[in-house]
């Protein structure tokens, strides 16, 4: 170990992000030859998760009532660390999107950072362009409410207050200010499918909303809603990546008891 | 080459600044450096953008007459108020003035609403319907009464709830966040995922 020290600290290597550097190298080359396999026809099954079969529920409801969707991609952007959150809710954005450009009744889309915001119109304006229906994008389906948490929680209460929403779908990083939404909801009977990756703003997801994606569940939206090879990939090398975690935490666990 | 271009601006900044977090050289922190500053100063930028966003959409409910549409002809002057005030700078005392009386007392109001939104929604997550529900009412009882002094016992047994199963719970989602993130930002970094660019 003091050799693989010393040649760390000469190669100007954080000993501490060595492990890190190492644990990713592994699995780096895995994400394309999962998707070749994938796309080859050898994928996974896929255990069921509620969650998205509310939401393709719910978006065929809209479809049908031609009543809209709310969506929220949570409280923060893309430019720092909830950023995957951000994305995954981006995702599922992106699955109402196309729905939308093909069957019309566009979702109404909330953002509370600027960089969401530009990021959700962009997804918003592509799945228009994708289906030659680029004159239907309006750029104001997707609002800006305020960067404040409750100032934003505020405005989506207004908005599933007011507006005639179907059903409140929420994904992305959110904080205590969800249960102002989410009781909204209820208070409204709009039914409510909501995700984070935050443990604080979980429990309030599950006294207030039909369906939770939990954590991790959140990251899957792009292989269960829209079936994308890469996406499916990603979730193989999540479980292998957790099983090895477990397994050194075991073997950890064993060797600083006996030793 | 307009797909590649931005994918290979991605892929290439995101890497250098992933290889400066593993590795101490000086060019490449301050390489680090100057791409953060310029995320931060893009960050900025999208937020006029947001101001403007907010400006179109209000002005279009005026327009259409749309529910709640005097709200917003006032969101919209005081917008534009506070735009001209803060042009003099963030510490000029007729802006501190409307943060001070204005926004933070309404902040304030809607964060206080937590409350009540908290005792609702545990009086309908506590109604009795199966097994599970039985667990979590028994597992609040406990850990409500362990946190007055009436028994060493209850308390004891409370804090093995949050620190053993409750602290393991936690972490096994955080650990999962932890890697759907990792994993999420390998196909951002191998340019499979393109959120910036369709």
């Amino acid at each position: 170990m003091e050799v693989i020290g010393n040649m760390l600290s000469q190669s100007s290597i954080d000993q501490n992000a060595a492990l890190l550097l190492v644990f990713l190298l592994l699995f780096i080359p895995a994400l394309p030859f999962l998707r070749r396999r994938i796309n080859a026809g050898e994928g996974p099954t896929l255990r069921p998760i509620p969650g998205y079969t509310a939401v393709r529920g719910l978006t065929s409801q809209s479809m049908e009532t031609g009543r809209p969707l709310h969506m929220s991609v949570g409280v923060q952007g893309v430019a720092n660390q909830s950023t995957a959150q951000t994305l995954a809710g981006l995702t599922i954005l992106e699955y109402l999107a196309r729905q939308a450009a093909v069957y019309g009744a566009p979702p109404a889309v909330s953002a509370a950072d600027a960089t969401a915001l530009v990021a959700a119109q962009d997804v918003l304006r592509h799945a228009f362009e994708e289906h030659g229906e680029v004159k239907q994008f309006d750029p104001c389906k997707v609002r800006m409410i305020g960067p404040e948490p409750t100032v934003y929680a505020g405005g989506v209460m207004g908005i599933l207050s007011r507006e005639d929403i179907l059903a409140n779908i929420m994904a992305g990083a959110f904080g205590d200010e969800y249960l102002l939404m989410g009781e909204t909801g209820v208070r409204k009977n709009i039914q409510q499918v909501a995700g984070s990756g935050n443990p604080q703003a979980l429990p309030f997801m599950m006294v207030s909303a039909d369906e939770v994606l939990i954590g991790e569940e959140m990251f899957a939206s792009g292989a269960y809603l829209s079936g994308l090879p890469a996406h499916i990939a990603s979730l193989v090398i999540q479980d292998w990546m957790r099983t090895v975690i477990v397994l050194l935490v075991i073997i950890g666990v064993i060797l600083s008891t006996v030793l | 080459m307009k797909r590649r271009l931005p994918m290979a601006l991605a892929i290439g900044i995101g890497v250098l600044v992933l290889l400066d977090r593993f590795i101490a050289n000086i060019y490449l922190d301050a390489l680090g450096f100057f791409f953060l500053d310029i995320a931060i100063i893009l960050a900025a930028f999208a937020l006029l953008l947001g101001f403007f966003n907010v400006l179109t959409v209000h002005v279009q409910k005026v327009r259409m007459q749309q529910s709640g549409w005097p709200y917003s002809i006032i969101l919209i002057l005081f917008a534009l108020f506070v735009l001209v005030i803060g042009l003099a700078g963030p510490s000029t005392p007729l802006l501190q003035g409307v943060f001070n009386a204005v926004q933070y007392p309404i902040q304030a109001t809607i964060a206080s609403l937590l409350i009540f939104f908290v005792a609702s929604a545990a009086f309908r997550a506590l109604k009795v319907r199966n097994g599970e529900s039985i667990i979590l009412v028994g597992v609040i009882i406990i850990v409500l009464l362990g946190q007055v002094p009436l028994s060493d016992n209850l308390t004891a047994l409370k804090d093995w709830i949050l620190t053993v199963p409750g602290l393991a719970g936690v972490r096994g989602l955080i650990l999962g966040v932890a890697l759907g993130t990792v994993v999420t930002g390998l196909r951002v970094l191998m340019g499979i995922d393109r959120p910036y660019s369709k």
